[in-house]
């Protein structure tokens, strides 16, 4: 019991399973619709495609908050283009996109001169310094997630299953598309800057998929996969602790392994039923 | 509701926090790299337990800490880092630690550090004589923590060694001719060597203070030119990074280059020559003076 609790003793821990809880739930909340309808490849690209806007912002000297929702925008609004001007599929755009918004990430972090207020830390938080005001900012975010999902629900259900009968419903699908684009954009601009850009990928899509292993209605989907989650940054924590493994990595693979257990275990238990397809 | 569990499962476990940390009467020093280690060790002696965060052969600038690191930190009487930018990737996790209470000295800024672009470079730990100053500060430290000891004697006692040391590197680069006295580096990490020893740096590979930005292919073209221009006969790439571009700008040059690395970020393997401060900076010296002597 001692091994489970020794680790927690300190306040940067806490710190850090506290931030790292409420990112792993608005993760949850995103990431499985992500991983409903099959955008994992978007929300890679989104995390590496938000680099070039906080590099601007920090050379500039503007919010980097700011920064970022521009840089998803300017990334969001290419993908559509290329979806909408051209036959291919979507994943060409968001490919495009990706490679094009990080070169330019690069671009900007080389041509920074000197080690005055390291980029590179700005850039990429780390979960182990999570402050006091990161985890405002984290409680805002998986608030504002966890309202829109709650209000947008049945938009996204309809949007994730259906979307040509959308119109027919009278619900709005591209209205629909461009919030659940937004709330994604909010989850990962507003959580990879504190906990770090893998433990945000980890979580977005780790904690989801695994839910989806398990359970079928959308609603449990996503609160197994905030347990899931939550369950991922703790376990991370005591791992790191003990094993002196680098804090965010770590929580990062634990739902990924995770995931594999699941399916492991599911196949054999179901050996003589179908195997284990994601819903959608 | 997990918030709420996960609320009441800390105050319980705050709650039984403490006493061991109490029982735990000896000094702990944290240092954040291989080299500052070192320079601790020479200080404390025997009488404090000294522990080094980033792993010796890895990168100061991008290495990331483990939870048992950060506890470490929040544990030590002291921690000693490098500062100016030098430690990129735990900046964020010194900085809360320091808020949280943890007594954290950054050498480089009180060693009269070299300004570059809008900041300052951090390598100063290739200049013995600002190394023996760090020396002195850690010493003043210890004493504020504990007077019962007397450190500043054994930073005395390093500080000869030091002055020593950068005697001897003297007489080993006196076989570079004074034309010859020109480096090409792989990152800004030479500019305190190049000061102090009287070296010009006409280019590096790497653009930018930090180790993890990319060249452009103009600068690399540039550089390839100056090299040519000046006859410089080797690159010096580091052992904590591959040298990959180092060698393809070497390859480019008409004349023969050689790439050789040096120990910039880390302390070299136990054993090797350059497992101490001391050892590093006299390797360093013979590797620049056969390479360019």
């Amino acid at each position: 019991m001692e091994w489970l609790t020794e680790p927690f003793e300190f306040a940067f821990q806490q710190r850090a399973l506290i931030g790292g809880s409420l990112a792993a739930i608005a993760l949850a909340l995103v990431g499985t619709w992500v991983v409903i309808r099959g955008m994992s490849f978007l929300g890679d690209a989104l995390v590496h495609g938000v680099v070039p806007g906080i590099a601007l912002a920090i050379l500039l000297d503007f919010n980097v908050m700011i920064g970022a929702v521009l840089a998803a925008v300017v990334m969001l609004a290419g993908i559509n283009l290329v979806h909408r001007q051209t036959t291919f599929s979507e994943d060409t755009g968001i490919g495009l996109l990706f490679v094009g918004m990080l070169g330019v990430g690069v671009i900007l972090i080389s041509r920074t001169p000197s080690y005055s207020g390291s980029l590179t830390a700005i850039l990429f938080g780390d979960v182990l310094g999570v402050t006091i005001g990161d985890i405002r900012v984290l409680v805002l975010v998986a608030g504002v997630i966890l309202v829109v999902s709650v209000l947008l629900y049945r938009h996204f259900l309809v949007l994730a299953f259906n979307e040509q009968k959308a119109q027919l419903f009278g619900f709005r699908p591209r209205f629909a598309q461009a919030a659940l684009l937004g709330l994604i954009t909010l989850g990962i601009v507003g959580s990879f800057q504190t906990v770090g850009t893998l433990l945000v990928l980890g979580l977005l899509v780790g904690p989801p998929a695994t839910a989806a292993l398990i359970v079928r209605r959308v609603p449990i989907m996503m609160v197994t996969a905030a347990v899931i989650g939550v369950m991922s940054v703790v376990a991370g924590l005591i791992i790191s602790y003990h094993f002196d493994t680098a804090g965010s990595a770590t929580m990062a693979v634990v739902p990924i392994v995770l995931f594999f257990v699941v399916l492991t275990i599911k196949n054999l238990a179901g050996r003589a039923g179908r195997p284990a397809t994601a819903p959608g | 509701m997990i918030l709420i569990i996960g609320a009441l499962s800390l105050l319980v476990l705050t709650a039984c926090g403490d006493d061991e940390i109490a029982t735990d009467h000896g000094l702990t020093v944290v240092a954040t790299t291989t080299v500052i280690g070192d320079l601790v060790r020479n200080v404390v002696g025997p009488d404090v337990t000294v522990e080094v965060l980033v792993p010796i052969g890895a990168d100061p600038h991008d290495y990331q800490a483990s939870s048992r690191q950060v506890a470490q930190i929040n544990r030590a009487s002291l921690v000693v880092a490098n500062g100016l930018g030098l430690e990129e990737a735990l900046l964020d996790v010194l900085q809360a630690a320091e808020r949280d209470g943890a007594n954290v000295l950054e050498i480089a800024p009180l060693l009269d550090p070299i300004p570059v672009g809008s900041g300052f470079d951090p390598h100063v730990w290739l200049d013995p004589g600002r190394m023996a100053e760090a020396a002195r500060v850690v010493a003043e430290e210890m004493a504020r923590i504990d007077a019962s000891i007397d450190w500043s004697s054994r930073a005395e006692v390093y500080a000869i060694e030091l002055d020593i040391t950068h005697r001897e590197i003297e007489s080993i680069l006196q076989v570079v001719p004074q034309d010859s006295k020109k480096l090409v580096a792989n990152h800004d990490s030479l500019g305190y060597f190049a000061a102090v020893y009287g070296f010009e740096i006409v280019g590096t590979v790497i653009p930018g203070g930090s180790t993890l930005g990319a060249p452009s292919s103009s600068e690399l073209a540039k550089l390839v030119g100056v090299i040519e221009e000046e006859g410089i006969r080797a690159i010096f790439a580091e052992t904590t990074e591959t040298s990959v571009v180092a060698a393809s700008v070497a390859a480019e040059v008409s004349h023969q280059v050689e790439v050789v690395d040096l120990y910039t970020g880390s302390l070299g393997q136990p054993g090797s020559a350059a497992d101490t401060l001391i050892g590093m900076l006299l390797t360093n010296a013979e590797l620049i003076a056969g390479a360019l002597g």
